[in-house]
């Protein structure tokens, strides 16, 4: 990837949103999301009648004085979020003018510099069908430098095969899981969709709150082929040969605006969140799309 | 839109080379995508893996295809059919002669077939001016230069079918007449026999079809001695294959004898009938309709000619009285009307013999105190005494017809006689004899003359005097070598032939469209002709004669004349049964059409193979420039 993965009008947006979880915390050091537990913030929770060995610091006087009973008030936990970034790293997101990679990796930078400007604890996958390569946790705006880093040395090869992938990256604790993919698979449509609902089955299972962000290029959007061609399949090589004509691509038109819908139905069912996203976009517009969809909101 | 010639179109042939060329020149490029499966579906979907997909966007293909196509459509020279017409001025001829009247599809005859494709052309061209005549051996032009199509329509629509023998020749002549005042014409000309349509645009529509036509071309009978007599009729047979048929032979509107007769393709058969008793025979004649009618009992394709019909004239009744002192050569030649009973009196005797039962009186050198009641009068070289002063005095009421009959002009010594041409003079047109006392006439109003003098002066004349015909001749056949010479009895007969008998008609048989002359007979005022169909005509007779002239059907016709009773048919023409014969049709600016098609969508077409050029150079130019923007 030549080119420059983030620039200026990179950073320029993202300042102004954060991201939005639906999931309590639970575990993890402390941040700045609420959680089940009850500790020492700003977020006040509950009334609990004193009981000896309590933090008289926490006794609320006014209430006493009322009351004639001593009462403690309980605050929110504020925990970090953890952040798990997977972007497809399979030869089909090394396509497309803008390039579908440098997209994903742009999409994987800006969440990753939400999450952490938000306090929260990020980490990278890269899967492919062959292999997964998981980072380290990133923490705090200092981690967003390994993060770039990081994402810049992504290298764009093999077959995708999610479900597969994903099962090989540990979840430990309550989080948000970022999919960035194309989506795409060497299998038939319906086979494909299942294989999506199997992915996202999973991630619920694993407590996980899932953000799909479906990326395609331009081409695969808008396809103006046109003669007798041979239809490669980067990752698989095969050729189907076709006389592209304006039926075709609206026909291809038709089945690719139905596996986008399937995906997006596929990933409400379980309770994901689902953002269709070009690649010739700009991080205006995905931010758009996210707070639209409820994932980012306005400081 | 139709097509002038049609074989162009086997050069169509090369589209599927092209095709080929472009099958064999496709070059695949391979383009990576991401993902296969969905562009599979869409394939799948699409059923893509037809051949001709691969043509779609080959552009230059399909204009070269195109180009194709235009070339080989103006090569077969297109033209359009509409509501415009290119010609300003169209002429229709419809042929009604007697073969029209044939049967050209189930239940529609030639005629029919023509009026309707003529009213269907004229329906569908606008701003045109239509002359339309009918045409059998005369042309008749029923319409000129209109645009009302109602009246052209009802023009065409009430052209009738005759049963006239005839050609387009003089239709023709009038066309290339009426042509030569047009600008942008075209004449239309439907006939099922030759024609001559040089030097002239025309489209001849050939109605001419075969089939199995026979004929009855004469029926006839002789009486014998005996008084039997016996009744022939010839069949035609105009087919390709035999024709058997039984033809009736009617007496009057008697049914009398069916006579079955076989006549092989193009060859003639003579029927002959039962014999007809002389007593009955004679009944016939004593009746009210004296004639035979033979009738062929088959369908074929000509109605008209299946029937013929034979007049008896009642010859038997006509008798002659002569009145001369001796004249062999007058005696010998009025035996040359046949068996009719001829008596012979003196002059002086003339006072016994009962004139008014003769048809004819012959007067020889003498002229009687009275004129007979009834008959005809033949004056042979009248005194000159009796008439040379008719002229210059009063005479009594009783004498005024010398005064009619007889205008004394000169008497000459010697003259050379010439014939003039008149019915009596038939056969001896420019025959001249000399003469020696040869007394000159003036022609009277009521006669025609027949010999004329040196002077100029007539010295034979013929003509209808009261409704009696009166033949005079200025000179004693003793004086000439006239009744030496093979033309007196020519003369003679022809002279009897009109003055045997106060004929209301001429003849027994005409042919269809020739006008029959009706004489006034007795003190008949009036003639009513019944026609075949039914119809009459009612004709007076004030001037002596009338004359008849819708003779445009076969069959009898029916002449009652105050008591007189007499019949005359037309027959059908022989040529016109003939439905084998070609039609020859020469032309040398015309398409020849036959009516497959209705002439409307045929007919009215506008050539359009130059817009086709111009397209096919326009595509080729497109063509040449996308072919250099791909270089």
């Amino acid at each position: 990837m030549e080119e420059k993965i983030f620039d200026k009008d990179f950073f320029n947006g993202l300042g102004r949103v954060k991201l939005v979880t639906r999931i309590t915390m639970q575990g993890g050091r402390s941040g700045m999301r609420k959680s089940a537990a009850k500790g020492s913030s700003v977020e006040f929770a509950d009334f609990r009648e004193y009981v000896p060995g309590d933090d008289i610091r926490r006794i609320d006087w006014n209430t006493y004085g009322r009351m004639d009973k001593l009462f403690v008030k309980l605050f929110i936990e504020e925990r970090e979020a953890y952040y798990s970034i997977i972007t497809d790293t399979s030869a089909s997101m090394d396509y497309g003018t803008p390039c579908k990679g440098i997209c994903a990796a742009r999409l994987a930078g800006a969440v990753s510099y939400m999450a952490l400007g938000n306090l929260d604890r990020v980490r990278l996958s890269a899967v492919n069908g062959d292999r997964i390569i998981n980072s380290n946790d990133f923490t705090g705006r200092q981690g967003f430098n390994k993060v770039m880093a990081w994402l810049s040395n992504m290298e764009f090869s093999g077959k995708t095969d999610l479900y597969k992938n994903i099962k090989g990256i540990p979840f430990n604790q309550r989080g948000v899981t970022v999919i960035i993919s194309d989506l795409f698979s060497q299998n038939s449509t319906d086979e494909n969709i299942e294989n999506i609902a199997d992915t996202i089955r999973y991630l619920r299972y694993m407590k996980q709150e899932v953000l799909v962000l479906h990326v395609l290029s331009p081409e695969e959007m808008e396809p103006g082929l046109e003669g007798t061609i041979g239809l490669e399949d980067v990752e698989t090589g095969d050729i189907l040969r076709v006389t592209a004509t304006s039926h075709l691509c609206r026909q291809y038109k038709r089945v690719l605006d139905r596996f986008m819908s399937r995906a997006e139905e596929c990933a409400k069912h379980y309770q994901a969140h689902y953002i269709p996203v070009c690649s010739n976009e700009n991080i205006d517009t995905f931010i758009y799309k996210g707070i639209r969809s409820g994932q980012l909101e306005n400081f | 839109m139709g097509f002038v010639r049609l074989w162009p179109a086997l050069l169509a042939v090369f589209i599927p080379g092209i095709i080929l060329l472009y099958l064999l020149k496709q070059k695949v490029l391979n383009q990576k995508i991401s993902a296969l499966n969905l562009w599979k579906e869409a394939y799948e979907n699409i059923q893509a893996s037809t051949p001709w997909e691969k043509f779609r966007n080959n552009i230059l293909m399909y204009m070269q295809i195109a180009a194709l196509i235009l070339l080989v459509t103006a090569l077969m020279s297109p033209y359009i059919t509409g509501h415009g017409s290119e010609y300003s001025n169209v002429l229709i001829i419809i042929d009604n002669s007697a073969s029209m009247s044939g049967i050209y599809t189930d239940g529609q005859t030639k005629l029919d077939v023509a009026k309707e494709q003529a009213a269907d052309y004229v329906s569908n061209n606008d701003d045109v001016r239509y002359t339309v005549m009918s045409a059998s051996n005369t042309p008749d032009l029923l319409i000129s230069g209109s645009s009302d199509k109602v009246r052209i329509t009802d023009a065409i629509d009430n052209i009738e079918a005759t049963d006239i023998a005839g050609s387009l020749e003089n239709a023709t002549s009038m066309a290339q007449s009426l042509a030569a005042a047009w600008k942008n014409y075209k004449v239309i000309a439907f006939t099922d026999s030759s024609a001559n349509m040089q030097n002239i645009n025309c489209e001849v529509v050939d109605l001419s079809v075969q089939g199995e036509n026979a004929a009855i071309q004469s029926l006839s009978h002789t009486v014998s001695e005996d008084g039997t007599v016996k009744v022939m009729a010839r069949i035609d047979n105009y087919g390709r294959s035999r024709f058997s048929t039984d033809v009736n032979l009617y007496m009057g509107k008697d049914l009398y004898d069916i006579q079955n007769v076989t006549t092989e393709p193009g060859e003639s058969s003579i029927v002959y009938f039962k014999d007809i008793a002389a007593g009955r025979y004679n009944s016939i004649l004593a009746g009210s309709t004296p004639y035979l009618m033979a009738e062929i009992n088959s369908k074929d394709m000509l109605a008209g000619d299946n029937t013929a019909y034979d007049i008896l004239n009642g010859e038997g009744d006509e008798k002659i009285l002569l009145v001369s002192s001796k004249n062999t050569f007058l005696e010998k030649g009025l035996k040359v009307s046949g068996n009719r009973d001829m008596d012979k009196v003196l002059p002086k005797d003339l006072q016994a013999a009962d004139t008014g039962e003769y048809s004819l009186v012959v007067y020889d050198g003498i002229i009687p105190g009275s004129i007979p009641e009834e008959g005809n009068i033949i004056f042979i070289n009248p005194p000159v005494s009796k008439i040379k002063n008719l002229g210059d005095k009063k005479v009594k009421e009783n004498d005024k017809w010398k005064q009619d009959i007889f205008i004394y002009a000169e008497k000459s010594k010697s003259s050379i006689v010439r014939t003039l041409n008149s019915n009596v003079t038939t056969y001896l047109d420019s025959y001249s004899f000399g003469c020696l006392d040869v007394t000159g006439f003036k022609t009277p109003q009521w006669a025609k003359s027949f010999f004329e003098t040196d002077n100029k002066f007539t010295t034979g004349y013929l003509g209808n005097y009261n409704g009696r015909m009166v033949a005079v001749t200025g000179f004693d056949l003793h004086n000439t070598d006239f009744p030496l010479q093979t033309e007196f009895p020519i003369f003679m007969y022809n002279l009897l032939r009109e003055t045997m008998s106060a004929r209301i008609a001429d003849k027994t048989i005409y042919s269809a469209g020739e006008a029959v002359s009706i004489q006034k007979k007795g003190k008949a005022e009036k003639a009513v002709i019944i026609k075949p169909g039914g119809s009459r005509e009612t004709h007076s007779l004030d001037g002596g004669t009338a004359v008849f002239t819708d003779t445009l059907k076969a069959g009898l016709y029916n002449i009652k004349e105050g008591g007189d009773n007499v019949y005359f048919t037309v027959s059908f023409p022989e040529d016109e049964s003939d439905v084998l014969k070609e039609a020859v049709i020469t032309s040398d600016n015309k398409t020849i059409t036959n009516t497959t098609k209705k002439l409307g969508s045929v007919l009215s077409k506008k050539m359009i193979v130059f817009p086709v050029l111009v397209l096919l150079l326009v595509l080729l130019m497109a063509e040449w420039m996308v072919y250099r923007k791909r270089l």
